[in-house]
């Protein structure tokens, strides 16, 4: 699980460009939106097509759950991980 | 246009131009008429007596010298070039591009600037006064260049008529007489400082001070000495005599143009000095266009000649004498609504943007910033983002205050903006980069974001785990990371161009991730190859690939950029230090 926070730290500096910001300092407990790391709704449009391209994992803005995967960083590589176990089955 | 301007009507005996070089006492038209003739002979000796056509630079720091330099040079049915600085890159580049062959300056020498001939304006001979300087209206006078905020500086060309019909027309609007003087805290080398500045004293007979009055402090003292009537600047430098407390008292007039002037700001500053302030809307291109006193509710009114009218999509339309004679009507990049006896500006079109379908105005967002307690200052960059969201910004402030960090900043400036408009990218700086004209450079900013983040400490690198894939011949070794913007090691390596040396790639990038994967390769012996192919800047996302034989203590790596090696080579591992206790 930790092997996978690290990654999405990286996915997340590369994909949104965060330029003053490196995978190191993202805290797995920190809210990723609003006043945590800052990301808006075009970050979080932008991070979904990320990780489907990625980890062919779909994340719909649309899904009432949306809030809490995007919760922190932890809550991400979570909900990956088991979407990913889900469709290895 | 045939009508001509006599440049010298009213400066022909004793009216008192502006402060000797000492301060002392003042010179009088007479002195100018014969410096003016002084440095017409010098310019006609460069040019070999006869009538060259070629204009003229004039890069001078001194008012009064340059206005000696301008008029000696119209004289002569010379235009005069006036760089928007006097650095040797920008000056040579003019002297390509209007084919210049004399320089006119007041400054030390100019090293490095290639230009036949040097005129030094600080001791010119004495000549025979000039007694008459009349201009016609079609003749070429002036290269002005604009101030460089949306991209680098841009040429525009006046003849007489529209340059100094302005003057005229500012001289009647605004009743400047020879019972006025002017202090300015802008220099005179853009096109609103030689009109307000120096124009508008030689066609109203108005005294002017010579120094640029930059400091707040310089204002008032000036003030006190002179007795300014009129001060000249910019919106910035109206927010720094406030804000230091200095708006210079007993003034009777302010006049602000360059960028639309905050009424609060404006009413703050009368509060202080008990001036009127007026604001001027125009432009290098467009010269004036109109003017309001800065209080609640006042419109616009053009001035005297320029018509406007508003086009369809809500933006300004403007025929103006102070365009090119006889130019049609001009589309301008300012949103208007006409009122009764004049219009109300609603801000630039070029400065509202679209952000993931919301409209912010970059205008608004820096006039927020500015209002957060401790900033005293800020501008906003529009940058390229990505596909999905097109546009973003970038914001620096200054402020002495610590409590200012992206994250604070970030936070209260969502109290106003939509979280998708905010800037996404902050620096905090103690003094922004502006220009005499109270302007921000864009290539100044950008290297406020390029520098690295001085401001927070510098970072570490944590390199994650790295993949190992076994083959049949070797192994490889895989791992990815992104350098910290500000990674300690970008820290004086070099100034402004920050780049990662040689030596730290190995040392904190490529053997750390060989001792992660195989942690007996721990003791570099020798280097039998290493290549460095392409710089790496901060930010850069890194890909490293290095591969080792089974049982082998030799490793050939890889460090990819976007695919693109930036470095590569050969590392050899002592066994013997391995296998012996450490």
């Amino acid at each position: 699980m930790k092997e996978l926070e690290n990654e999405l730290a990286a996915l997340i500096v590369e994909a949104l460009a965060l330029h003053d910001v490196s995978p190191g300092d993202i805290d797995p407990d920190t809210p990723l939106f609003n006043d945590g790391l800052g990301l808006d709704s075009v970050d979080a449009l932008e991070l979904a097509m990320a990780i489907h391209k990625k980890y062919g994992v779909q994340i719909k803005a649309d899904d009432p759950g949306v809030r809490d995967t995007f919760r922190s960083l932890r809550h991400l590589a979570e909900h990956i991980e088991q979407r990913r176990e889900l469709e290895s089955v | 246009m045939t009508r001509s301007f006599d440049l010298l009507a009213l400066h022909r005996d004793r009216e008192l131009l502006c402060p000797q070089d000492d301060g002392t006492g003042w010179l009088t038209a007479r002195d100018f008429r014969a410096d003016v003739g002084g440095v017409a002979a010098l310019i006609d000796a460069q040019s070999g007596g006869a009538r060259a056509k070629g204009p003229l630079i004039v890069a001078a720091t001194d008012r009064y010298r340059m206005l000696v330099a301008c008029v000696a040079a119209w004289s002569r049915g010379r235009a005069v070039v006036l760089p928007p600085n006097h650095k040797a890159g920008t000056l040579n580049e003019i002297v390509q591009e209007t084919a210049a062959t004399t320089l006119l300056t007041d400054a030390a020498p100019l090293d490095g600037v290639g230009v036949q001939h040097c005129i030094d304006l600080m001791s010119p001979p004495t000549g025979a006064p000039v007694t008459a300087c009349t201009v016609e209206g079609a003749t070429d006078v002036l290269v002005a260049y604009t101030s460089g905020t949306t991209g680098g500086h841009h040429a525009c060309r006046k003849t007489a008529f529209p340059l100094f019909g302005e003057a005229q027309v500012l001289v009647e609007t605004f009743a400047f007489d020879p019972h006025r003087t002017i202090g300015a805290t802008v220099p005179a080398h853009h096109l609103y400082g030689l009109l307000f500045t120096l124009l508008i004293p030689l066609f109203s007979g108005a005294r002017f001070i010579r120094p640029a009055l930059f400091q707040p402090a310089d204002v008032r003292l000036a003030q006190e000495r002179y007795e300014i009537t009129d001060l000249i600047t910019v919106p910035t430098h109206v927010r720094a005599l406030v804000s230091a407390g200095q708006a210079p008292l007993t003034l009777k007039r302010t006049l602000s143009s360059g960028a639309v002037l905050d009424i609060e700001v404006a009413e703050a500053f009368s509060a202080q000095s008990g001036s009127e302030v007026i604001d001027v809307l125009g432009s290098t291109e467009s010269g004036g266009i109109a003017y309001r006193r800065a209080t609640p509710g006042a419109v616009y009114v053009p001035f005297r000649g320029v018509s406007v009218a508003k086009s369809a999509e809500g933006q300004l339309l403007l025929r103006s004498p102070f365009l090119a004679p006889g130019a049609d009507w001009q589309l301008m990049e300012d949103r208007i609504e006409l009122v009764q006896g004049g219009f109300e500006h609603l801000g630039r079109t070029d400065g509202v943007l679209k952000i993931g379908g919301k409209r912010v105005a970059v205008q608004e967002l820096e006039a927020r910033a500015r209002r957060l307690p401790g900033v005293s200052d800020a501008a906003a960059l529009v940058q390229a983002s990505s596909e999905l969201r097109g546009t973003e910004l970038w914001l620096a402030i200054a402020t002495p205050d610590p409590r200012w960090t992206a994250g604070t900043l970030k936070g209260a400036l969502s109290e106003f903006f939509d979280a998708v408009v905010l800037p996404r990218r902050y620096r905090i700086v103690d003094e922004l980069p502006r220009d005499g004209l109270g302007k921000v450079q864009r290539h100044l900013l950008e290297r406020l974001f390029s520098d690295g983040d001085t401001q927070s400490p510098p970072a570490d690198l944590t390199l994650p785990e790295p993949i190992l894939e076994r083959g049949e011949q070797e192994e490889t070794l895989r791992s990815e990371f992104s350098i910290p913007r500000n990674w300690v090691f970008f820290q004086g390596h070099f100034p402004g161009e920050p780049i990662m040396p040689g030596v730290v790639q190995l040392s904190h990038i490529v053997l750390p991730s060989i001792k992660k994967a195989w942690s007996e390769l721990h003791a570099l012996d020798e280097v039998p190859q290493l290549k460095y192919k392409r710089p790496i800047r901060p930010g850069a996302r890194l890909a490293l690939r290095a591969r080792r034989p089974h049982g082998a203590w030799q490793v050939r790596f890889e460090l990819r950029e976007a695919g693109e090696i930036a470095s590569s080579g050969q590392l050899k591992f002592s066994e013997a230090a391995a296998k012996s206790p450490q």
